[in-house]
């Protein structure tokens, strides 16, 4: 599957999401694919369209996401705060249970962790996509500072969250080490969690970004009320190792949530214009009869001309091999008489298309022509 | 249907091209069109028919 058809089938699955949120996944996946060495060996790495759709819907909450364009609209300097309750939460629970349930990449990690350091680099307040399953997001640096006791990694909350963003960077890209992280128990340190945002890499661990991202972008100011936030993140996460089931499950019931999130299809209801169409058949019908039954007469006149024409043939046939005794004649007759049997049959086959095609032609070109008129097709949106 | 009128259309053409043919090699032979006619109306007695004809039409006869 090429490039183009990828992207196509996947826009196509991702329906169910607002067009900004779409619009801003595909781009992130065609930056990826652009800064990609080997497009298709990234296009295999995602893996099916449907696949990757699935993903990013086990993820992505409309109802929230609603509730966040709501907000932002009300409020223009409250554009986090509708994703904070949510981003903040997840951000800080650490699921120490939240085993690596897949050692690769999530996709919406991905995608928020490159919308987080465009977010960063121009210095714009970073607003997540996927709001909804905080994860916690395993550090490198977090298992070191997370071991400690809490008492002091409340201490250590400040140096480590500069630390964070500089080092959770250099761990992106060491899933395996995220892996290893998310197993150690993180609980402790609801707030370190913040500080290590960005090293979770697992497909399962969206909920971590979430939340990590609004936290790292007001790591200074959130230390606060990151601690009113942590309940519901742990909460959360608590959740997420029961969300945790089998593969095969799990893309079951994704499944079966995609389908529940499909948007609903345009119907479209033909209207007849019943004035319009008993004036139509009062003016069709009679011409419908005048064509049908000169079509009927000029098959019947095709048909008897050829008719004729190939007696004529057989009869000049007989009477140059009868009546004539010189060769020369005779050849003539002979050729007059299959140009006339050439003739006759090319007519008399006209005839018998007259009979099949035309009159079928007409009847048909006047209920086409009646539809066009007085049939009218109106789309319904629900 | 299609194809069948492209088998009538292949029959129509050989025998049009057969009696071209004919036709050509009568002319080359020697034959003359006018001893034709003359048999044919001869034998068939065509005249006095298109002379009816003419006459049901108004139009003056051949002779």
């Amino acid at each position: 599957m090429n490039r183009q058809r990828y992207m196509a089938e996947l826009s196509k699955l991702l329906a169910f999401m607002f067009k900004e949120d779409k619009e801003d996944i595909l781009a992130q996946y065609n930056k990826m694919l652009d800064e990609a060495e080997d497009e298709q060996a990234m296009l295999e790495s995602f893996g099916s369209p449907t696949r990757l759709a699935v993903t990013i819907s086990r993820t992505y909450k409309r109802s929230e996401r609603k509730l966040s364009v709501e907000a932002d609209s009300k409020d223009d300097g409250s554009t986090g705060e509708s994703a904070m309750p949510f981003a903040p939460a997840a951000a800080k629970v650490k699921e120490p249970e939240s085993a690596p349930k897949e050692t690769t990449l999530s996709y919406a990690d991905i995608i928020e962790e490159i919308r987080r350091e465009k977010a960063q680099e121009e210095g714009i307040e970073y607003k997540p996509i996927f709001f909804n399953e905080p994860e916690p997001e395993p550090m490198p640096e977090t298992p070191a500072v997370e071991e400690q006791p809490p008492a002091e990694e409340t201490v250590s909350e400040t140096p480590a969250e500069t630390e964070a963003p500089a080092e959770a960077e250099t761990t992106d890209e060491q899933p395996e080490e995220t892996a290893a992280e998310e197993e150690t128990p993180e609980k402790a340190a609801p707030e370190t969690v913040e500080e290590a945002p960005e090293t979770e890499k697992q497909p399962e661990k969206d909920e971590q970004i979430e939340a990590e991202a609004p936290a790292e972008d007001e790591a200074p100011a959130e230390a606060e009320s990151d601690s009113a936030l942590d309940e519901p993140s742990e909460e959360t996460s608590e959740e997420e190792p029961e969300e945790e089931e089998s593969p095969e499950d799990e893309s079951e019931e994704i499944f079966a949530e995609l389908d529940e999130i499909e948007q609903p299809e345009e119907e479209t209801r033909y209207k007849t214009n019943v004035a319009l169409l008993i004036l139509y058949l009062i003016f069709a019908i009679p011409v419908g009869v005048v064509l049908v039954a000169a079509a009927i007469v000029l098959g019947l006149l095709l048909l008897a001309f050829g008719a004729g024409l190939i007696a004529s043939a057989l009869k000049i046939a007989g009477f140059a091999f009868s009546m004539f005794n010189i060769f020369a004649d005779i050849m003539l007759c002979a050729g007059a008489s299959l140009i006339a049997f050439a003739v006759a049959l090319v007519i008399i086959w006209l005839g018998i298309i007259m009979f099949a095609k035309a009159i079928g032609g007409i009847v048909r070109g006047l209920k086409a022509l009646g539809r066009s008129i007085c049939v009218k097709e109106v789309s319904v949106n629900e | 249907m299609s194809r069948a009128w492209k088998i009538i259309f292949t029959i129509a053409i050989i025998a049009f091209i057969l009696g071209a043919l004919c036709i050509l090699a009568g002319v080359v032979t020697g034959g003359d069109m006018q001893r034709v006619q003359d048999v044919f109306s001869a034998a068939y007695n065509i005249e006095d028919k298109l002379n009816a004809i003419r006459g049901l039409m108004g139009i003056s006869p051949l002779n």
